[in-house]
């Protein structure tokens, strides 16, 4: 379990975290969202060990990651901006890497070799981004890591390696039961691989819920009243409602059955649910927090 | 299912990672290619061509052990020293250069390794290269020597102690200096700020002071700043010392001096390298990029570079502003404060610019900016009032070692003394020049102002060498009255008695030789004579003569007989003869010859009884003195050679 | 075996179980046929396997699978499943039959669509 409680950071006196909190349970896929400028790349500083915080805790599985080197050897990351040394190639990277990390299992990285069916001779500089990005995706698996921090992991990857690099970290995941926790820009590509899903913003998280959650307590319902009702009974708990002619689209927090048998009494002629991206519960949640969330969505 | 790992003989340890060792090896190797080249050829190659290149053949056996082994020890020491510095800095900057870059500093900082581990390792590797190099240069010499049949291990390993202890001293301190900053080119500029600093700043302040103060010299530096400029301390002190074995003309049983030098910056090597890991695990690693990583550090950076640039460009600029209008020896201390207040306070944004990376500091700190300000006014006018009482202060006898003088009026004399008597007459004079400081600036500024004052100029130099190794200088230009020379208390008259002491004329005489090296390594002399005919001829004598010519010399000197003639006074027109004396002594291997030469006043009777005797002084080539050469030049008719005797009854 | 729609707007693990339960039901999956695992579904379709748990889990309540735990899950074949599931569908029919009722389709060609329906 990932745990960070009240985490404060400052940067010449601006708060880049300002009281940040969050838990990822164990096995789980944690998606962190949030604009630029949110904080997240700071948090995941932290939790890699590279930024020590000012005030607050960071636990690893009940551990303080600071130079912890018994358990920084179990954490796998990728930053955004991959480091590589100038002249080195993927074969001299995975020698380097393998001199840190205890479990760099040579095997995996054989089998990989055939996923990602790069030239490991080849000088990294040379490859492309994504490319790139892929190096560090194989380098950092074959690390074979209990928890996998990824810092906008797929960016720059074309939809087939996409889904490759997924694929291999739900494997783990399943397999061995590695906590991943993803930061990103894009909710919809979130929404298959995440179960729990933290909003973040201005250095705090300010939301933090598992999709299944997110998922059965909101709900959108398309309504027609019977003649005679135009507008929506006052008396309904409703997010958020619209009307296009007759048809009013209201948003509900409450599950689905709820929701139909709240508007039963109302003898509707039409009651149809209709479920929600995760976009637009996100949009719906911190409609309430006055908050310009339409930098979150892409 | 757990995959099979491959690397259970690499585990993590705690203060080493044999990964990134060898990965700074072979990363960084044509800089320690660079380094190798540079050792084998200053070593083996220059000991195997003088020991078997062509130019061996001109030389005996125990001349090309001298030779070989003098240049290995003094190769080592400059090595040591001026490419401790450069190579030690480059060194530390390529390895610790993961520091600057936050995307490197991110990859190592998340790594399964604690900060201490990254730090011994990366040094490790730069000081595992600074001695392999060494020690390759040095074991290929010792097969060099042992070829030709001279190797001595004593002097070998001595050497390759001095090169070692200097080399880690300065890679260690240039790894102190990279832990401070996250801009890798600022790491060179550090350290070579550091280095000259307290040396620099000596220099600014002396500089200052010698403006302002009467007598001030900016040429002596005390034991501790010369200590803090390595570099400068190690250049004196560490060397080649061997005697000169003139027969077999070659060096004998030589050793490096200034070992003990070398072991006390080695120390400090040590110390330094404990003390940057402190400051990398302070460190943030978000300071990658940032001029200053460490905070208590930017306040002294700014003051530091403030204070800094207010010495030398606020100097610098009242000199260029003040020459124009000042007349010598007047300065202004409005002008000098404004100056360096100035120039302070252009440091002192300068530092903060960098700190920030922003042109737009100008509206935050600007009362620190107004400290720095302050202070430097502070500071000049400290000195122009002189409130650490450095213009009054005289040495205290016992501490002084010995003195190197100079007093001169219408004519000088210099040497050095240190007998402690002599010593404290020196010191006495000192104090009464400056109990004459406000007359003596005031007739300065006169002197300046106009040609005709009627002053008489005097000149004294004081250089002291301190007991503790320091040294301290003051140069006095006074002037005087003929009337002043007269009153026993003025300092002119003090100085002119100072000047007719047996001792100290003794010591102008020998002006710094030893006695006994003048005594022993007497070669020739001359003497020179007016020929009538308007040149100056010279006769010479032999050892011998010279030998006697000396000891009677010094014989007239002691007793006094030479006379005060420096200080106006006297009639030397009459009483000294116009002849020069010359005595020519060799001192060490480069045989060059040094000259002891005198004129010699008529009272010198056992001197003039000598050189009759010896048939210096003949009729031909006589001792006249200068009143009688000028009756010669008035009233000779002809331009023949006159008798000695007509000249000098006439 | 199951393709997601990647623009359908249902939850994933909804989708997921839905196309099981069509599998189910065809006899694509007959009695007692094992289902594919967990991890070989997360990795096949790259999706967060605790998503594929939770539909599996459902299934499972609703009497279409059962799970053997160290071996799998294994379809049913219990057709005296849920109440709940039972409900739900005709609410579904319940609806489609009032849209036909207003296209026009008469009572005898629902009946009939009924009985040929019925029959595999």
């Amino acid at each position: 379990m990932i745990e960070v409680n009240k985490l404060v950071k400052r940067f010449d006196g601006f708060a880049a975290l300002d009281g940040a909190a969050l838990t990822v349970p164990d096995g789980s896929v944690y998606g962190l969202v949030g604009p630029n400028g949110a904080g997240k790349s700071t948090l995941i500083r932290h939790l890699t060990g590279i930024y020590r915080q000012d005030e607050g805790a960071i636990l690893v599985g009940g551990e303080p990651v600071w130079e912890n080197p018994a358990l920084k050897a179990r954490i796998g990351s990728i930053p955004d901006d991959w480091y590589y040394f100038l002249q080195a190639s993927i074969r001299d990277m995975m020698r380097f890497y393998r001199s840190f990390y205890p479990r760099f299992s040579m095997e995996r990285y054989e089998k990989l070799k055939e996923v990602f069916a790069i030239d490991e001779r080849r000088t990294i500089r040379r490859l492309s981004k994504g490319m790139q990005k892929q190096a560090a995706f194989w380098l950092t698996m074959c690390c074979l890591p209990d928890y996998l921090i990824l810092d906008e992991p797929v960016d720059g990857l074309d939809p087939v390696m996409r889904r490759q690099v997924w694929s291999l970290v739900m494997s783990d995941v399943a397999e061995r039961g590695t906590t991943v926790l993803v930061s990103s820009h894009n909710l919809r590509e979130l929404e298959d691989v995440c179960d729990h899903v933290g909003i973040m913003d201005h250095g705090k998280v300010l939301l933090e819920r598992s999709l299944e959650q997110l998922q059965d307590n909101m709900v959108k319902l398309q309504v027609v009243f019977p003649d005679g009702m135009t507008e929506v009974p006052p008396e309904l708990p409703v997010l958020h409602a619209s009307k296009i002619g007759r048809i009013h689209t209201l948003i509900m927090r409450m599950s689905a059955e709820e929701a139909t048998e709240r508007l039963a009494q109302y003898a509707p002629l039409l009651v149809d649910a209709v479920p929600l991206t995760l976009e637009e519960i996100f949009i719906y949640e911190l409609g309430g927090v006055n908050y310009a969330v339409k930098d979150i969505v892409l | 299912m757990q995959s099979k790992t491959s690397s259970s003989e690499l585990r993590p340890h705690a203060c080493f990672n044999a990964g990134l060792f060898r990965r700074d090896l072979s990363r960084f190797w044509p800089l320690w290619a660079v380094y190798a080249a540079v050792w084998l050829l200053a070593l083996p190659m220059t000991q195997f061509a003088q020991l078997f290149g062509n130019s061996a053949q001109h030389f005996t056996a125990p001349q090309l052990a001298g030779n070989a082994i003098q240049s290995m020890m003094s190769i080592s020491c400059d090595l040591g020293v001026w490419g401790g510095a450069i190579f030690g800095c480059m060194f530390a900057m390529a390895l610790f250069s993961y520091l600057c870059s936050p995307r490197a500093v991110g990859m190592m900082h998340a790594f399964p390794i604690r900060r201490e581990g990254l730090f011994w390792t990366n040094f490790l590797s730069g000081a595992v290269v600074l001695l392999a190099g060494q020690v390759l240069a040095f074991g290929l010499t010792a097969v060099m020597q042992g070829a030709a049949g001279i190797l001595v291990w004593k002097y070998l390993l001595e050497s390759l102690a001095a090169a070692a202890g200097t080399m880690f001293f300065f890679y260690s301190f240039a790894c102190f200096c990279a832990m401070f900053t996250g801009q890798i080119l600022a790491i060179p500029v550090f350290f070579a700020a550091l280095n000259v600093l307290a040396a620099g700043v000596n220099y600014l302040v002396q500089n200052l002071l010698s403006q302002f103060l009467y007598g001030y010299s900016a040429s002596g530096s005390p034991a501790w700043v010369i200590w803090l400029t390595p570099v400068w301390k190690l250049n004196r002190t560490l060397g080649v010392d061997g005697p000169w074995n003139d027969e077999i003309q070659t060096y004998e049983k030589l050793s490096i001096s200034g070992l003990s030098a070398v072991a006390v910056y080695a120390a400090a090597g040590a110390a330094l390298m404990i003390l940057a890991l402190v400051i990398y695990r302070r460190r943030r690693s978000e300071a990658a990029g940032d001029t200053v990583t460490v905070c208590w550090a930017k306040p002294l950076f700014r003051f530091g570079c403030g204070l800094c640039c207010g010495l030398s460009l606020g100097q610098l600029l009242y000199e260029l502003l003040w020459t124009e209008f000042r007349s010598s020896g007047q300065s202004s201390l409005p002008a000098a404060a404004a100056c360096m207040a100035l120039a302070g306070l252009v440091g002192y944004y300068a530092a903060e610019m960098l700190l920030r990376k922003s042109f737009r500091v100008f509206r935050t700190g600007w009362k620190c900016a107004a400290a720095v300000a302050a202070l430097l006014i502070l500071l000049t006018v400290g000195i122009r009032v002189d409130a650490a009482g450095v213009e009054n202060w005289v040495p205290s006898a016992d501490s002084v070692a010995s003195l190197d003088f100079s007093i001169s009026g219408n004519s000088g004399l210099s040497g050095t003394l240190t007998d402690p008597e002599s010593i404290r007459k020196f010191l006495s004079v000192h104090q009464t020049l400056i109990g004459e400081k406000t007359i003596q600036r005031q007739r300065g500024m006169e002197n300046s102002l106009s040609e005709d004052t009627g002053y008489e100029y005097g000149y004294l130099s004081l250089n002291y060498t301190m007991k503790n190794g320091g040294c301290v200088s003051r140069n006095y230009s006074f002037y005087y009255t003929p009337e002043e020379l007269q009153n026993p208390n003025s300092a002119a008259a003090r100085a002119a008695a100072l000047a007719s002491e047996p001792d100290v004329q003794w010591a102008g005489l020998l002006n710094g030789t030893d006695q006994k090296t003048v005594e022993q390594n007497l070669t020739a002399g001359e003497m020179s004579w007016y020929d009538g005919q308007g040149n100056y001829q010279s006769t010479g004598f032999d050892q011998k003569t010279a030998c006697t010519v000396f000891a009677a010399l010094k014989k007239d000197v002691k007793a006094g007989r030479m006379g005060s003639y420096y200080f106006g006074g006297g009639n030397w027109q009459e009483e000294v003869y116009a002849n020069n004396v010359s005595l020519y002594y060799s001192t060490g291997e480069d045989g060059r010859i040094n000259t002891v030469s005198f004129q010699i006043p008529t009272d010198c009777t056992d001197l003039v009884d000598l050189l009759k005797k010896s048939g210096v002084d003949t009729p031909a080539h006589p001792l006249i003195t200068q009143a009688q050469l000028d009756k010669l030049n008035d009233t000779g008719k002809d331009g023949t050679a006159l008798s000695a005797t007509a000249a000098v009854k006439g | 075996m199951i393709s997601l729609n990647y623009r359908d707007s249902r939850p994933i693990y909804e989708q997921i179980r839905d196309e099981l339960r069509k599998l189910i039901v065809t006899g694509a999956i007959g009695k007692d046929e094992k289902l594919p695992s967990v991890r070989s579904l997360a990795t096949e379709l790259a999706i967060n396997p605790n998503t594929i748990q939770r539909a599996y889990n459902e299934l499972e309540a609703e009497g279409y699978i059962c799970s053997v735990p160290g071996k799998g899950s294994f379809a049913s074949g219990d057709t005296g499943a849920d109440d709940a599931r039972r409900k739900e569908l005709m609410n579904k029919v319940r609806e489609l039959l009032r849209e036909l009722r207003y296209l026009g389709v008469t009572e005898a060609e629902l009946l009939g669509l009924i009985k040929g329906g019925a029959e595999r």
